[in-house]
C-alpha cells in the first residue's frame, strides 16, 4: 500500500534514518505551498480593511498595470449581456 | 564577507534539536495529504473560486456548531432535536472534509487572512 | 515547451550555468530589466512530488542565495517564457519592494512541541444514552472548550517566543496550533550575519522551558516572505 510519503522516498536506496528523514520532512515543509505564486491572489480592501481574498489569474498576455486588468474585469459583464440581446 | 559561489553561505539547512523522533511523527502528518503532482497553473481560476466558496461554508459551518453547542449547554434542546442537530451538522463535516478532498485542499488553505481583523477561521 | 520556474532575484553577477535542475535539466537565466529568473526547460505538463524534485528546487534556490537572496517561487510553477515575462513586468515594483525586504537576509524556522495534558469539562449527559448526533456535539463541545483553554497557553507561548527573538527579527509568520502537539511553527526573516545569535538566542529560550520540546532549522531561503499580494481600493471608499 503505497501513501503519498512512500512516493516521495520511493527511488531511494537508503535505509531513513530519523536524521535524514527529518530533513527531507523539514524542507518538504517549507518549500510546498509556499513562494511566489503567479497566479495572482487579490486581497479587495475598503479604507484599509482587508475584507475578500479572491485567488485569480493576473497573467496578462501584455502588458497592463493592476488597475487596467481590473477595469477590463468589470467591463465583461455588460459586454456579455450586449451580445446576448443582439442574438 | 564576500559572497560566491565558491564560498556557500551553505549546501544544506542545518537542523538542531534534541527530539528528532518526535518531530519526525510530527512532520509526517504533512505528507499524509500530499498530491502526487502538482500543476501550478496560472490559467485556473477555480482553484481560487473554489477556495473561497468552501471558505464560506467552513465558516458558516463552525457558526452553526458553536451555537449548536450554546443550546445544547443551555439546555433548552429535546433529547430528539439534539439527535437531529448533531447528525445534521456531523453530515455537514463530512460533506465539506468530501469537497476539500475534491479539489485538493487544507484546511490552511481556508483560512483567509483578514489582515488587521485577523484570519478567518 | 514549458519553463519550471525557481526563483527570481534582482543583482546576480555571476550566473551558474552548470546547475542541474529538476528532470537534470540544466538552469539557465532570463532577464527581464533589472531582475533575473532562473528557469530550466519542463517537458510535462504536471511536477511530480518527488523527493528528487523537492530536494533539486531548494538545491537551485540555495545556489542561487549563496550571491544573493531571492524570491523563490512556488514549487511546481510551470510557465512559458511570454508569461513569465508579462508576470514579471507586470508585477516589477512589486517584485522590486519585496526583494528590498528579503535582502541580505535569510529565513529561520523554529518548531515547538509541547506535552497537553488536559482537564476535560464534564460531560452533560452519559454516553451510553447519547445518539450519534448528540454523541457528535458532545465531542464538539468538548473539544470546544478544551481548544479554548489550549489556544491561551499556545498564544502565551507564541508571545513569550517572539519577546526572546524581537531583537533579531526582521518579519515573522507563526503558526499557532492550539490542538496539535506541534503547537508552534515560526518562520523568521533575519540577517543573514544574524543566524548564530538566532540560534543562541533560542538555545537560551529553550533552556528556560525545558517542558517544551524545539527544533531550530535554517538558513533557508526566503520562502515563506517571498509571495506578493495584488491589492487594489473599491469604489466602496477609500479610507
Amino acid at each position: 500500500m503505497s501513501s503519498p510519503f512512500d512516493q516521495i522516498i520511493v527511488g531511494s536506496d537508503v535505509e531513513f534514518a530519523d536524521d535524514a528523514e527529518l530533513s527531507l520532512l523539514e524542507t518538504l515543509d517549507h518549500v510546498l505551498n509556499r513562494g511566489l505564486v503567479i497566479a495572482g491572489e487579490i486581497t479587495i480592501a475598503v479604507a484599509d480593511v482587508d475584507l475578500i481574498f479572491v485567488g485569480l489569474n493576473v497573467l496578462v498576455s501584455s502588458v497592463e498595470t493592476a488597475n487596467e486588468v481590473l477595469r477590463e474585469r468589470g467591463k465583461r459583464p455588460t459586454l456579455s449581456a450586449g451580445l446576448t440581446e443582439a442574438e | 564577507m564576500e559572497l560566491s559561489p565558491e564560498n556557500p553561505l551553505s549546501a544544506e539547512p542545518d537542523i538542531d534539536t534534541t527530539h528528532a523522533e518526535e518531530f519526525v511523527e510530527q512532520l509526517r502528518c504533512v505528507t499524509d495529504t500530499l498530491p502526487s503532482r502538482i500543476n501550478v497553473d496560472p490559467q485556473s481560476v477555480e482553484q481560487g473560486l473554489a477556495k473561497l466558496v468552501l471558505t464560506l461554508i467552513e465558516f458558516i459551518r463552525r457558526l452553526l456548531e458553536k451555537q449548536a453547542i450554546r443550546r445544547m449547554e443551555g439546555g433548552d434542546l429535546s433529547p430528539e432535536q439534539l439527535e437531529d442537530l448533531g447528525l445534521a451538522l456531523m453530515r455537514l463535516e463530512q460533506k465539506l472534509l468530501e469537497l476539500k478532498t475534491q479539489f485538493g485542499l487544507e484546511d490552511e488553505d481556508l483560512n483567509i487572512d483578514l489582515g488587521p481583523v485577523g484570519r478567518l477561521l | 515547451m514549458k519553463l519550471y520556474a525557481y526563483c527570481v532575484a534582482e543583482c546576480l553577477s555571476y550566473r551558474d550555468e552548470t546547475i542541474p535542475g529538476l528532470a537534470d535539466r540544466l538552469v539557465r537565466y532570463i532577464e527581464v530589466e533589472e531582475l533575473i529568473v532562473a528557469v530550466s526547460e519542463f517537458q510535462s505538463d504536471n511536477v511530480g512530488v518527488t523527493r528528487q524534485n523537492i530536494l533539486r528546487h531548494d538545491a537551485v534556490v540555495r545556489r542561487v542565495l549563496t550571491q544573493t537572496t531571492p524570491l523563490p517561487f512556488r514549487f511546481g510553477t510551470l510557465v512559458t517564457e511570454e508569461s513569465l515575462r508579462s508576470f514579471v513586468t507586470a508585477r516589477r515594483n512589486a517584485l522590486l519592494e519585496r526583494l528590498a525586504l528579503v535582502h541580505d537576509a535569510v529565513e529561520m524556522s523554529v518548531k515547538i512541541i509541547w506535552q497537553q495534558i488536559g482537564d476535560d469539562p464534564p460531560p452533560i449527559a452519559s454516553q451510553s444514552e447519547l445518539g450519534v448526533g448528540a454523541a457528535f456535539l458532545q465531542s464538539k463541545r468538548d473539544e470546544l472548550r478544551g481548544n479554548e483553554r489550549l489556544a491561551t497557553q499556545a498564544n502565551e507561548i507564541a508571545e513569550w517566543l517572539a519577546g526572546g527573538l524581537q531583537d533579531l527579527i526582521r518579519k515573522q509568520v507563526v503558526n499557532i496550533q492550539p490542538t496539535q502537539k506541534l503547537v508552534i511553527a515560526g518562520s523568521y526573516l533575519i540577517d543573514r550575519s544574524s543566524e548564530s545569535g538566532f540560534r543562541g538566542s533560542v538555545s537560551q529560550l529553550e533552556s528556560q522551558r525545558p517542558e517544551l520540546h524545539f527544533l531550530t532549522s535554517g538558513p533557508w531561503p526566503p520562502y515563506t516572505f517571498a509571495n506578493i499580494d495584488l491589492e487594489f481600493e473599491t469604489q466602496f471608499g477609500v479610507s
